[in-house]
């Protein structure tokens, strides 16, 4: 039984992840007195959170062969955009404090939906690769948000309505409310991968897109789909974030998008597409969240920390690429 | 054969746009501002080009090649920062502490380069890599030095002067002439434009298509890590954020001067020239005193606009996804 379960997982290709996270877990329990504490398990919660939300998104996108690099900036920009509405007091006055909660929701929403659909038409309808396409929007919503930020505006963004504060606040079963929607959201998206029509789709556009199309299925309109969905995912990362922190602030998703690719990376996504799982979304970012845990108890030079991180990509993409090669091999085709 | 050489000769408007829009730029800036055309204002600004226009002679052969080094920003960046702590914390005279990290920077180019080649990766995901990890080493190595200004000789590097002109100027227009010179005639040198054009067939042909992105990956590594040592000559000390977002910049401006992210198109003098346009954009924006985040939302727009014209011009080759797939 027990063997039958190992053999089972071992063919999955989350089964790294699972061991490299399971292995980093205890090294860091065991080597430090602080990690199995209360406020170091909230503090993870509040990091594995948010990530992993994005980067179900991002992990559509992989499987599709593609990526988005705007999210951390999505994230950002919408935290703000939220952040600024929440924080008039005119309108909490005038509307009443849950209507104005739903509408500063709903526009840091919009942020995500209209971001992802400009990336989403560019790379679909334009052709521009996603690289670029992303590389570009991140750029320029990040610079809207430093805008913002410097600005007037920028010192406003205080004073919050309860509501929102205590969603962030709340705790159900020892876990933050957030973590409950990250949970449920990859559960979904799981089954919507696994067992139905529109999710395998995917996996066989990414696996081999020329046959995709001459089936007949419409490539663009999935793609920008997958687009809109990371824009939204990113968005709403941003909010509870927001709702966590109690503040929106200008370095929030700063240079993110490296932590979620190299998550989903590690989680068994490939970037030629065709491979990947929600598991393997939640042992990544959980991973990555580990490490940086792990930077924190053992008070390492923070400023290490995008060392470790460049490297670690580097080295999973030289293995992917290696595995991949092999497979070639085999086949004889290289 | 026929058809493409008779392609070659017609007239392709992304070939002469880059110098329109010079031009255009440069007339608006003229008549609107009084204080444009100034000889002090021009020379800063044509001083500051040559400098970043060191960094993007490598790129400009990687671009050819249709790889993209993506740290080549972080390059620019690290080289100032390591050759100040060799100077101001390992005590080395200035010319042994340039060359060492000329070297290595150049050793670590190539690195990448025979990760690219050897394991058939996408150059893109690799350098994306390798940028965040030459950020972080940069952070590290600007911590353990942090306000320390460098020693004479290393400032009068940027300084040194040849008939009244920075040397950086007259080198561009040189590096230019003879790059331009060369890519169009010597056989070695339109090898990079075989092998952009058609990987495949150049192998075929005999080019050692492996070598020559080796080398170019080591000569984009060593010209950004050279310029950004004189960029750290010019301002004095080093900084973080030196290189900050200049790859994204030089790829606006490759793209505007006719390079083509598939690789087999552009040149020496329209990668000059489209690093030109984008100094004298910011330029006016910082005369009509834009505010800096919102350049770089403009740099962005004119980014995926100049794309989208690349990928709408070359639609009859142009495979949408080339540069994710192997």
């Amino acid at each position: 039984m027990v063997k039958k379960a190992f053999n089972y997982l071992r063919n999955q290709d989350y089964f790294f992840s699972l061991l490299i996270c399971l292995a980093f877990a205890i090294a860091l329990a065991v080597f430090s007195p602080y990690f199995l504490v209360r406020n170091n398990l909230d503090s993870l919660q509040t990091t594995i959170a948010p990530n992993s939300i994005i980067a179900i998104g991002m992990m559509l996108l992989i499987i599709l062969g593609m990526f988005d690099l705007s999210v951390g900036s999505v994230m950002g920009m919408s935290g703000i955009v939220a952040g600024y509405v929440l924080s008039r007091t005119a309108l909490v006055q005038a509307l009443g404090e849950p209507l104005v909660v739903l509408l500063a929701v709903l526009a840091g929403l919009a942020v995500g939906l209209v971001v992802g659909l400009i990336n989403g038409v560019l790379v679909a309808k334009a052709k521009i690769i996603p690289l670029i396409t992303t590389i570009g929007t991140m750029y320029i919503v990040r610079g809207f948000a430093e805008m913002i930020m410097t600005s007037e505006t920028g010192y406003s963004l205080i004073g919050f309505p309860k509501a929102f504060i205590d969603f962030g606040r709340t705790k159900f079963l020892g876990l933050y409310l957030m973590t409950w929607v990250c949970l449920i959201l990859l559960a979904v998206f799981g089954l919507v991968l696994t067992k139905t029509h529109i999710g395998r789709k995917l996996y066989y556009i990414g696996g081999n897109r020329s046959s995709a199309l001459s089936l007949g299925m419409n490539v663009d309109k999935i793609t920008i789909i997958c687009f809109m969905i990371s824009g939204l995912l990113s968005s709403i990362a941003g909010i509870l974030s927001v709702s966590r922190f109690e503040s929106a602030s200008r370095y929030l998703g700063v240079n993110l998008q490296m932590d979620i690719l190299i998550a989903c990376i590690i989680g068994g996504g490939s970037f030629l597409g065709g491979k990947g799982d929600m598991w393997g979304v939640f042992f990544g970012t959980a991973f990555v969240a580990l490490l940086q845990n792990g930077f924190n108890l053992f008070e390492i030079n923070p400023l290490l920390k995008s060392v470790v991180i460049g490297a670690v990509l580097a080295i999973v993409v030289a293995v992917d690429g290696y595995l991949y090669l092999q497979k070639k091999r085999a086949l004889g085709k290289v | 054969m026929d058809k493409q050489l008779y392609e070659r000769k017609r007239f392709k408007p992304s070939d002469y746009t880059v110098f329109l829009l010079i031009a255009a730029i440069f007339l608006l800036l003229t008549f609107t501002s009084d204080t444009f055309l100034t000889y002090n204002n021009l020379y800063s600004l044509l001083y500051g080009v040559s400098i970043q226009f060191f960094a993007v002679i490598g790129f400009t052969f990687l671009l050819i090649l249709g790889e993209i080094d993506l740290a080549v920003g972080s390059m620019y960046g690290l080289s100032g920062t390591m050759a100040g702590v060799l100077m101001v914390l390992g005590k080395w005279n200035f010319l042994p502490s340039v060359l060492l990290t000329l070297v290595l920077c150049t050793a670590f180019g190539a690195g990448v380069g025979l990760l690219v080649t050897k394991l058939r990766l996408n150059s893109m995901m690799v350098t994306l890599g390798t940028m965040s990890l030459l950020k972080g080493l940069t952070a590290v190595l600007f911590n353990m030095m942090t306000a320390n200004i460098y020693g004479e000789a290393y400032r009068n590097f940027a300084k040194f002067r040849i008939m009244g002109i920075n040397w950086t100027i007259l080198a561009m227009v040189l590096i230019v002439l003879v790059f331009e010179v060369l890519l169009q005639k010597a056989p070695s040198f339109k090898q990079l434009y075989y092998v952009g054009h058609n990987e495949e067939t150049a192998k075929l042909y005999g080019i050692k298509t492996n070598k020559l992105k080796v080398l170019s990956f080591a000569a984009c590594a060593l010209t950004a890590a050279l310029g950004g040592i004189i960029a750290t000559s010019r301002i004095t000390h080093s900084d973080i954020l030196t290189g900050s977002g200049l790859e994204f910049s030089l790829i606006t401006a490759c793209v505007v001067g006719g390079a083509s992210l598939a690789g087999g198109r552009g040149g020496m003098l329209k990668s000059a020239a489209g690093m030109l346009f984008i100094a004298l954009l910011t330029n006016g924006m910082i005369i009509y005193r834009i505010e800096p985040n919102l350049q770089q939302v403009v740099i962005g727009i004119i980014l995926v606009i100049a794309v989208s014209i690349d990928v709408w011009i070359n639609k009859y080759k142009y495979k949408p996804f080339k540069l994710l797939r192997r």
